[in-house]
């Protein structure tokens, strides 16, 4: 029998776990690089891996020691919670990201810090995990008292990112866990709890009033913003979003690729950062005169040939371009931002520095992610403004496994169908060597025109260059030759070189700025008009348009070619190009490593007896990858249905375990038979199969409804497959107990050590052949499961 | 007593050692990496054999300071590869008469390179601790043709402009208006655009006649590695 404080105690440790991954992944975020995201979904899944290792093979101790155990797990989960600040401080100020490649040492910084963020899901594994066994009669009702409070996490860690930062959070949430300590104490330990719990909570406070800064990446742009003399922060905001910083410095100036004509001074900015990077520039000075530079950069070509009245700036950041044009005199301009954060900081802390330009009667502010904007969006535009691709110094490899649903093939096609008869669409890139970034925004470019029906794309471009960038103007009608004619004598004035002006006859040869070679000319050419297959195929690097079933815009790297590759660049040179790739599996070996050494490894100190390993090692492994392959797309293909990563994380998350809870609870009725688990897993595969071909079309067939209504379809989506997909691990554990006991460890720690892995794996692959392979490949994961159901000896069950 | 003895033994005996190490560690360096990678410009080597690179790197990264690599120096920053200090150097083609601009003095490396073959160098770091650092150690080293400060490099040093040629190691978005107003015409600028462990494409800035032309030239971190034939 339960005792009643039980449930309260498991819905506040889960709770704290959720709100705690969550926490770790936005501090993550911020210190290092978003690549830790889903590193700690890995370090979560390890933690309670481990957990399930460590009461498989210590059983009866456990069971035996439970009324102590119990609240002890709980405690240490949350002192370990309490301690992460400081770890963090401690291990991780040594590391960074950026020089896993110079210093072999990293590796194992990384490792260590990865072992730490394991305790405290390991701890709280372990206590879920003990309740479970002992009380598996009730499992029902305490496994709703876990999934109630992983939701309400969730929702309570968004909730509190408005008003704290996360490490405050951290040290809130962490104190939760010692609540449970005392809700699950018994009369006999409870002094002895209350005692543990107490210290806990004073070591907890005092390494929390302590030093409170994290170490930032010395590589990220703010921590290089506040190394310059003078600096200082104005403002920092949290948000869902990420971490804001504003920040002020005499020398901060911001004018990319500025032309070389440009004589005067530059205003100072104060410039804003999302999570340690780049978000925007706000230039002080009047405001007639703090954008005139602007007509000595690449963004002045629209301008030069027309005078739109409608312009659309997709993801506006602090809405330079937006002040632009309304200096150029557009009658409505919309910005489309996303980001709540930074908008709240400009209409209030930050009005003032950028003129209430939100508050301008002209401006028309779309807080949603511009791609859902562009899919929803009816209305036509003079002129669309894209943001800028690819980094400076091309160091945008770093964002290689990162999913940017505004720069693919479809986003284009929906951005040419909002541009008027005569509209106009402009987007530049920084220029790299070897070429990539110019040339896969422009062969989405030609794509785009060419699918819209235009013969000749290059009647339809102009395309001009200055000393580090390159910009691109779209017309939806041929340029005309006024129009050409001053283009042509913009460059001119500005010291730009013109590549393609309505044709590839350029007249005038490279006047100003002169490149290494004639590649890049040859390269437009025949991406504009040449057999673009052949090139694409042909050449060293991926630089074939990216659609929405592989958003990955810069991720370059060919794993065909990387050998070919190696015979020119040095290894070092090669990861350097393009990092975020490379990262990637060192985090996969990394997790693949502490897995197989916490989970996998113990389970054959195990004497398996009886025959049944593989069918064991075919179901259980089949159910972990599987579950872990459609959870991450399932994230993926809702980002651009709800708009953020953060809603489709949280709707996705929460709807898997609620509806896969309510499989698991529906499973104890069933009759533990072979028959059961054949209906279920047809079930998961033929669900699987529709969604990987329709489910994508209902999501645009209902994009443009309001948030409450795709909520709801959301969840309605989630739910089928959830809900079977949580029926089959209870199930097969039901068989398996009746088959040979020996072998649950054994099945527990194939399916937590697949699991861990396949949610790295996932991304891997996503980013070489898309989601809907990955998703097929979980339909395969669970016809392998299905495989095992068949064997004799189950089937007969 | 007999251990401080023997303590002190070594330590007179390695000391030399250590110094013969550097100096063939030097010589290594300038004829593999970068008379191999095709820098002939004989004041170039010269002054590469005689800055002592491992002065300007942390202390715990002396043993690889001669290594065919940028290093890590603190604040984000970091000394440049050999070969891209050699490169730059010899790309604006330095004279002993020449009067030199540094933007982003970082280690000072850079800085004592150009030291050893031009009349004077002005270098400008704006990370105060680094500028601190930097014009300890070149003092130090009795470098007294290099001037430091500790400054925002976008107005460059008009006081002591034009300058032959400016050096700019610490790349931004922009080219500052005010560094191509203060270079002599017929003067050079050197710039490299990227990353430090990343590709580096240097841009040769040129005044001619009131013109300023920008040359994207080879990407550093590509030149093609020839080995000596021993």
């Amino acid at each position: 029998m339960v005792y009643k404080r039980l449930y309260p105690a498991i819905s506040l440790l889960s709770v704290s776990i959720i709100a705690f991954q969550l926490a770790l992944m936005q501090i993550l975020s911020l210190i290092q690089w978003n690549h830790f995201a889903y590193l700690v979904i890995s370090i979560a899944l390890l933690g309670f891996g481990a957990s399930g290792t460590m009461l498989s093979m210590f059983r009866s101790w456990f069971i035996r020691h439970s009324g102590t155990m119990i609240p002890l797990l709980m405690l240490l989960s949350g002192l370990f919670m309490g301690l992460t600040v400081l770890f963090t401080r401690e291990f991780l100020s040594e590391f960074d990201s950026y020089l896993l490649f110079n210093q072999p040492g990293q590796v194992k910084k990384l490792l260590h810090a990865c072992l730490l963020y394991t305790l405290p899901f390991f701890f709280g594994g372990g206590a879920l995990g003990l309740i479970y066994t002992i009380h598996s009669g009730e499992i029902g009702k305490l496994y709703f008292a876990d999934l109630a409070g992983s939701g309400l996490g969730g929702a309570v860690f968004t909730a509190l990112l408005w008003l704290l930062f996360p490490v405050h959070i951290i040290y809130m949430i962490a104190f939760l866990p010692l609540v449970s300590a005392l809700l699950a104490a018994t009369k006999s330990n409870l002094k002895v709890i209350s005692a543990s719990v107490a210290i806990a909570a004073v070591i907890m406070l005092v390494f929390s009033t302590g030093k409170k800064e994290l170490p930032l990446s010395e590589f990220k742009s703010l921590q290089k913003t506040l190394n310059m003399q003078g600096s200082e922060i104005l403002f920092e905001k949290s948000s869902p979003y990420g971490h804001l910083h504003a920040v002020s410095a005499p020398s901060l100036r911001y004018a990319p690729g500025l032309s070389l004509a440009w004589q005067d001074p530059l205003p100072a900015s104060i410039a804003l950062f999302n999570n340690g990077n780049w978000f925007g520039a706000i230039p002080s000075g009047p405001e007639s005169e703090k954008f005139s530079y602007l007509d000595y950069t690449l963004y002045a070509m629209p301008f030069v040939v027309s005078s739109p009245s409608s312009v659309l700036v997709l993801a506006a950041g602090t809405g330079n371009l937006a002040s632009y044009s309304l200096g150029k005199g557009s009658q409505q301009v919309t910005m489309v931002e996303p980001n709540a954060g930074a908008i709240g900081l400009m209409k209030n802390e930050l009005a003032e520095m950028n003129d209430s330009l939100l508050y301008h009667p002209a401006i028309r502010l779309k807080r949603i992610n511009p791609r859902s904007y562009l899919l929803s969006d009816t209305l036509q535009y003079d002129l669309i403004f894209f943001p800028e691709a690819g980094m400076f110094g091309g160091s945008s490899g770093m964002t290689a496994t990162e999913e940017n649903y505004l720069f693919t093939a479809d986003a284009f096609f929906d951005a040419w169908h909002r541009m008027n008869d005569n509209g106009f669409l402009m987007v530049t890139a920084w220029m790299d060597y070897p070429s990539r970034v110019p040339l896969r925004l422009l062969a989405i470019i030609t794509g785009t025109l060419k699918t819209a029906g235009i013969q000749q794309p290059e009647k339809h471009l102009a395309i001009i260059r200055s000393w580090g960038n390159i910009g691109y103007l779209i017309k939806k009608t041929e340029l005309s030759e006024p129009e050409i004619d001053k283009i042509r004598e913009f460059c001119h004035t500005a010291y730009f070189d013109p590549m393609v002006l309505g044709s590839f006859k350029i007249q005038e040869a490279t006047t100003y700025n002169y490149l290494q070679d004639e590649n890049l000319s040859n390269q437009i050419h025949t991406l504009i008009s040449g057999d673009t297959e052949s090139f694409y195929s042909g050449y060293d690097f991926n630089i074939s348009p990216p659609t929405d079933d592989r958003p990955f815009f810069y991720r370059f790297m060919k794993p065909d070619r990387i050998k070919n590759l190696l015979n020119t660049y040095p290894f070092k040179d090669l990861a350097y190009m393009e990092p975020g790739y490379f990262i990637t599996f060192i985090v996969f070996f990394v997790i693949f490593a502490l897995a197989l050494a916490l989970i996998f490894l113990p389970m054959l100190f195990f004497r398996l007896k009886g025959k049944g390993t593989g069918y064991t090692l075919l179901y259980f492994g089949g159910l972990g990858i599987g579950f872990m392959f459609v959870e991450i797309v399932f994230i993926q293909l809702f980002i651009l249905y709800l708009g953020e990563p953060i809603y489709s994380a949280a709707a996705v998350l929460s709807g898997i375990l609620l509806f896969s809870g309510a499989g698991s609870y529906f499973s104890g009725r069933k009759k533990a038979e072979g028959k059961s688990l054949i209906f279920t897993l047809v079930n998961i595969i033929l669900l699987i199969v529709i969604y990987a071909f329709f489910l994508r079309i209902i999501l645009a067939g209902t994009v443009h409804l309001g948030m409450f209504m795709k909520t709801i379809i959301s969840f309605c989506l989630i739910a089928p497959p959830s809900f079977f997909m949580g029926m089959a691990f209870p199930l097969g554990i039901r068989i398996l107990s009746n088959l040979n006991k020996t072998l649950i460890p054994w099945a527990w720690g194939v399916n937590g050590y697949l699991s861990v892995v396949s949610t790295v794996l996932a991304i891997i692959i996503s980013i070489h052949t898309g989601f809907t392979i990955v998703i097929l490949l979980a339909a395969l994961a669970y016809l392998m499961a299905l495989a095992a159901c068949l064997m004799p000896v189950i089937r007969n069950r | 007593m007999k251990s401080l003895l023997n303590l002190l033994f070594i330590f007179l005996i390695m000391t030399p050692a250590l110094g013969q190490n550097y100096q063939r560690l030097r010589v290594n360096m300038v004829r593999i990496q970068i008379e191999n990678r095709g820098v002939k410009h004989q004041p170039t080597l010269n002054a590469m054999r005689a800055v002592q690179r491992h002065m300007f790197v942390p202390d715990a990264l002396t043993s690889r300071a001669y290594d065919d690599s940028p290093l890590p120096i603190g604040y984000g920053q970091t000394i440049s590869q050999p070969f891209i200090v050699a490169y730059m150097t010899s790309i604006i083609d330095p004279k002993p008469e020449y009067k030199v601009l540094e933007i982003g003095c970082g280690s000072g490396y850079q800085a004592a390179v150009l030291a050893e073959i031009v009349s004077h160098v002005y270098t400008i770091e704006i990370v105060p601790e680094l500028g601190q650092r930097a014009k300890k150690l070149l003092s130090d080293l009795e470098y007294k043709n290099i001037t430091v400060k500790t400054a925002d490099g976008y107005y460059g040093w008009e006081e002591h402009g034009p300058f032959d040629a400016i050096v700019v190691t610490a790349a931004a978005e922009f080219i500052p208006p005010p560094l191509i107003a203060q270079l002599k015409d017929g003067g050079k600028m050197i710039i490299p655009v990227g990353s430090p462990f990343l590709t580096q494409n240097l841009i040769l800035v040129e005044k001619k006649n009131g013109k300023t032309t920008t040359l994207n030239l080879m990407p550093v971190r590509f030149v093609p590695f020839t080995r000596s034939s021993n």
